[in-house]
């Protein structure tokens, strides 16, 4: 299952919308008398009555450089966060399956065993399609899966089955049991059917009995 | 070591607000890199804006476009935080939780997608609208029946029955309400 980091989306959310807020707030501080009521802090607020050209002018010649670095800044961060936006699978790395005395007997890709386990889920009835994702090494590996449940099996039942399932493959390949195993379920859902309808094996039945 | 997974059912990562951010902040930025770019090589600001930059360079601070440009900005700005501090209804909805580690979840969709197809197979309903929020499930029945207390009794059999078969941790309450097609 592919995410996209909501925590770095929020913080970048903050810090672009606060930014913008603090801008807007400190542009519109030109057209309230802040600027009489608090005289200490007149060097650092816009002034009403001042030209836009003047006051960007009395900045110095600092002014270009700086304002050109930021809009490069700008449109760097904007990138970064637009590729943020693909939704990404949780990071994985080969299983390095270790003796008793931690020497490495040998490596696995997860890829190799995930396919396995895809196949184990499929054998659960009721389980139109799967996928999985293993991670986290073999002393603690993790398990993300997605299976398609049909309409007519019991949600329930498919759920345990599967995990327990995933459970026993893994601590059996591994040696050791998965710290988590999370499962998404999507329910397949028919339509209610508007004209009678026979089954393909009922069907059958019937032709049988008519013969 | 890999990065572990987090929970399932996660709040939403606010993608739509973060890339209308990204959006802003590319063009926004690039527009500026231009003109200060065009600027520092030229010394003189590009033809098409020309006439545009020397407009606002004579405007007051306190010049009413100048006002609106920033109340939209402000606005905007506003708007980006308020989406990042509200938390959001999760996507995933936990489900069925047993001993195991782990968690089992299903979509908000399938959820009501599920309990849509219970109910449109109830004697009597010619369809329903299901949305299901953060402690209830509602559903909207439509009948053409005159008796409808029957049809509702029915719909919020069956509802209750496929809500219970997923058994959501946090429980849902069904509210079913049945309206009459002429």
């Amino acid at each position: 299952m592919r995410t996209v980091s909501g925590r770095r989306n929020r913080t970048a959310l903050i810090l672009g919308g606060g930014s913008m807020l603090v801008a807007a707030l400190w542009i519109a501080s030109a057209a309230t008398p802040l600027v009489d009521r608090w005289p200490e802090a007149a060097p650092h607020l816009p002034h009403g009555d001042s030209l836009l050209g003047e006051a960007l002018a009395a900045q110095g010649d600092l002014l270009l450089p700086a304002a050109a670095a930021v809009a490069v800044v700008v449109t760097v961060a904007g990138f970064l966060l637009l590729a943020a936006q693909l939704p990404r699978a949780p990071q994985r790395n080969p299983l390095r399956i270790t003796g008793g005395d931690d020497r490495v007997l040998g490596s696995v890709n997860p890829g190799v065993l995930e396919r396995a386990l895809v196949d184990a889920m499929k054998s659960v009835s009721g389980v139109t399609d799967a996928s999985v994702r293993l991670g986290g090494g073999v002393g603690a590996p993790w398990i993300r899966a997605t299976v398609t449940v049909a309409q007519e099996a019991e949600a329930g039942w498919v759920a345990e089955s599967v995990r327990e399932r995933l459970i026993d493959d893994v601590s059996v390949v591994l040696g050791t049991a998965p710290v988590r195993v999370d499962l998404l379920l999507r329910l397949r859902s028919v339509r209610a059917p508007h004209t009678a309808q026979l089954r393909g094996s009922d069907a059958r039945t019937t032709e049988a009995a008519t013969a | 070591m890999s990065a572990n997974p987090g929970p399932l059912t996660r709040r939403p990562a606010r993608s739509l607000p973060a890339l209308l951010l990204a959006v802003t902040a590319i063009t926004a930025g690039a527009a500026a890199a231009w003109l200060l770019g065009a600027y520092a090589i030229d010394a003189a600001w590009p033809a098409p804006v020309a006439g545009l930059v020397s407009a606002l360079a004579g405007m007051r601070l306190d010049a009413l476009p100048i006002l609106i440009g920033a109340g939209a900005l402000g606005l905007f700005g506003l708007a980006l935080v308020i989406c990042a501090i509200v938390p959001g209804d999760p996507v995933l909805r936990e489900i069925l939780a047993d001993g195991t580690p782990g968690q089992a979840a299903v979509s908000r969709r399938d959820l009501a997608l599920r309990v849509r197809r219970s109910v449109e197979h109830v004697d009597g309903v010619q369809g329903a609208r299901v949305s299901v929020r953060r402690k209830r499930v509602d559903v909207v029945v439509r009948t053409p029946v005159e008796d409808t207390g029957a049809v509702l009794r029915r719909s919020r059999a069956s509802v209750e029955t496929a809500v219970e078969q997923l058994r959501p941790v946090t429980p849902l309450r069904p509210r079913v309400r049945v309206a009459r097609t002429r």
